[in-house]
């Protein structure tokens, strides 16, 4: 049973104006008054959510956060930039969807571009392209499958506790341009259209067609808005041809025509233009062969692995054992879950990078389908059970007076707000002293120790950290209940004969703090104001402007770029 | 005979558990707003042309594109010091674009200070960042 009718049929009709725009850019490159009708009807199918205010609030106080975010924060996530920006960027700027087949830039140029194609519209309107705007087609994205989810989950409370846990598993990734949280989300509601339509085709009812729709589009969308898509179509569609047997001959065309359409519009191109998956080099056997039967690499796999998905499949074991009437979607999505996790130990086994740095920086990215898919269908799965727990104790609250139940709502909510407080406080408080001595408790907020020659900090000593280079940065847990007003910090100049002063400059916060530090003292103290006290984490940025080699000045062999190094730092 | 007015009783219960959740994702989303925070009273356009560039790109990228566009130039090399940095090469590449990186071209962006062919000739210099015309 769905909440309201209009909710997925307005859903399928922006699927298919994404889709639509992205097949525009297949033939011609659309002018600007054919993008305003794109975004001009995507707009207008939008209106669904102010009609239906009443259903969709937590999905408009998303959208609107979305678009405040993406339209305040500049494009500063490498991947982002570097490959999804840049292509959409250049689709733009060169009038087709295949400019980047020239393989310029080295930018994985294979990777699909049905989200850049959008960004590239969004240009087309504005008429040329800035550091800002062109990612607000990740939101754009987001919208159709959070539409269809509220029109499968009941409750209100169910669904902002989906918004919930897409911002801590997605997090910045919802909006900054990376595509792991548009994929995850697609591929979730893949599996929840796939089950309905099978339950629908099960009971012989009656809307068939639009729910066959609502699992064949996404799923033809899925792998042009990452390589991995591809597979995360093929693992589904083999666990549903597994479990869903009334829908055998409906999954078999859905893959048919998946592939097909991603073969046709994407992966013909680029193989004529000669471009491969860096992971298919000719090497590929060699690494699997090697990697696979060393335990240390196992250990470090499973561990990353449980990390990251842990929760989520305990989860899905726990109902699959315990609730009955939703067994099968359960099974079904544990299922595609797995045989996804298999596909993604053989992906880290045959990369080209080192394996671990590979985990480090990729794997609560590449692991989020599982844990999104996880989540909506055990939302999807259990919303009965929250009537169950509700009925009873609106019964017990309705028998006491008036008083007395404005007290109970009120007493529980100011409990909730210290709970969440408490459970939510900083790893740092107000007054206490971060150090950037070796093993201080400073160090992890370090970007870059000891890892590159020209950029970030050196290894911590005794009395600190050196800035190695020209840039540095330090990202620091900004203290909650009371926050923060300053942050001081004690630095330490690089002394030698002849200087007299070190100038830096410091970032934080959009603003450039030009700072000339003392070079006859030992320690200088510098306070910063903080001026966002809400932020949870504050970046602070160094740039030396006149950093010196030891070596260069005879003072020994120490060939590192030293000008300042940071002893500590306090919030006040 | 008592009414069982349980039924038509207002949702306390999902009242509560509401405001609590969305006590919830006001902390779980509150370090997803952005720092900087771009859009204010003094710069309210996000649409136009320039916006967000000093904040998410170091000075010298920015000097790089004023330079080569001033001088109309279509492609550009980086000296090996700015090549061998990852964040350089790969800035210049995406944010200079169209004007294209070839490692044969005569324009060349060197860092201040680092030595290059002597028949090069500078034309400017921003944010530590020298063009030369090599020809």
């Amino acid at each position: 049973m769905i909440v309201d009718k209009r909710l997925p049929q307005s859903a399928l009709v922006l699927y298919a104006v994404l889709l639509a725009n992205y097949l525009c850019w297949i033939f011609f490159s659309p002018g600007q008054w054919l993008s305003i009708i794109f975004l001009g009807a995507y707009i207008y199918v939008c209106r669904i959510l102010i009609l239906r205010l009443k259903l969709t609030w937590p999905l408009m106080l998303f959208v609107m956060f979305g678009i405040l975010v993406s339209l305040g924060s500049p494009s500063g996530a490498w991947d982002a930039r570097s490959i999804w920006l840049f292509h959409a960027k250049k689709i733009f700027i060169d009038h087709q969807l295949y400019a980047q087949l020239d393989n310029y830039g080295d930018s994985h140029s294979d990777y699909p571009v049905l989200v850049p194609a959008f960004s590239a519209t969004l240009a087309k309107i504005v008429g040329y392209w800035n550091e800002v705007f062109p990612k607000m087609s990740s939101l754009f994205f987001l919208i159709p499958p959070l539409m269809l989810s509220r029109a499968w989950i009941k409750s209100s409370s169910l669904y902002i506790v989906l918004l919930i846990g897409l911002g801590l598993i997605g997090g910045a990734h919802l909006f900054d341009g990376y595509m792991d949280a548009i994929l995850s989300l697609y591929v979730a509601a893949a599996v929840i259209s796939i089950y309905r339509l099978n339950y629908d085709c099960k009971n012989g009812f009656s809307n068939e067609e639009a729910n066959f729709l609502t699992a064949l589009i996404p799923l033809v969308m899925l792998p042009l808005i990452k390589n991995e898509g591809l597979f995360l179509a093929l693992t589904l569609l083999i666990a549903g041809y597994v479990f869903l047997r009334q829908i055998r001959k409906q999954i078999i065309f859905i893959l048919v025509i998946t592939v097909l359409f991603y073969f046709l519009t994407w992966k013909w191109p680029t193989l004529n233009a000669n471009l491969h998956n860096d992971f298919l080099d000719g090497n590929y056997l060699q690494r699997f062969a090697l990697r696979i039967f060393s335990f240390e690499n196992w250990k470090i796999l499973l561990e990353f692995f449980a990390k990251n998905t842990g929760i989520a499949f305990t989860a899905l074991l726990i109902f699959t054992a315990l609730s009955k009437p939703n067994r099968l979607l359960l099974q079904f999505s544990l299922c595609f879950c797995l045989i996804y996790l298999l596909f993604m130990m053989a992906v880290y086994f045959v990369t080209p990078l080192d394996f671990q740095f590979h985990l480090i920086t990729s794997a609560n990215r590449t692991l989020m389908p599982i844990n999104i898919t996880a989540l909506l269908t055990l939302l999807y799965g259990l919303s009965d059970l929250q009537i169950l727990i509700t009925k009873p104790i609106n019964a017990w609250i309705y028998r006491r007076s008036v008083w007395m139940r404005t007290t109970i709502q009120v007493g529980v909510m100011l409990c909730m707000l210290v709970l969440v407080g408490w459970y939510l406080k900083t790893p740092i408080v107000l007054e206490q002293k971060i150090s950037f001595i070796r093993n201080g408790n400073g160090v992890i907020y370090l970007q870059e120790v000891g890892t590159n020659a020209n950029y970030g900090w050196s290894h911590p000593e005794e009395w600190g950290v050196w800035l190695n280079g020209r840039n540095g940065i330090v990202h620091l847990p900004n203290p909650n209940f009371p926050s923060a007003k300053s942050l001081e910090l004690v630095l330490r100049p690089f002394q030698y004969p002849g200087i007299t002063t070190q100038k830096v400059v410091i970032r934080t916060a959009g603003q450039n703090i030009p700072v000339v530090v003392d070079n006859s003292k030992t320690m200088v103290t510098i306070a910063l104001p903080v001026s966002m006290p809400w932020q949870n984490v504050i970046t602070v940025e160094f740039e030396a402007l006149t950093p010196r080699r030891p070596k260069e000045l005879g003072l020994g062999n120490d060939v590192r770029l030293l000008s300042i190094g940071l002893i500590s730092a306090t919030f006040h | 005979m008592k009414i069982d007015r349980v039924y038509t009783s207002p949702n306390y219960a999902g009242r509560i558990f509401q405001f609590g959740l969305l006590m919830i994702a006001f902390f779980v989303f509150l370090p997803l707003w952005p720092q900087p925070f771009l859009l204010s009273l003094d710069q309210p356009n996000p649409f136009s042309q320039g916006f967000g560039e000093s904040q998410s790109l170091a000075p010298s990228i920015i000097g790089m594109k004023q330079m080569l566009s001033e001088n109309q130039f279509s492609e550009f090399a980086l000296s090996p010091k700015l090549d061998q940095d990852g964040y350089t090469h790969m800035r210049a590449i995406e944010f200079l674009y169209p004007i294209k990186n070839q490692q044969n071209s005569p324009i060349l962006l060197a860092a201040k200070g680092e030595l290059v062919d002597v028949k090069c000739k500078m034309l400017n210099v921003i944010n530590n960042i020298v063009l030369y015309d090599c020809r």
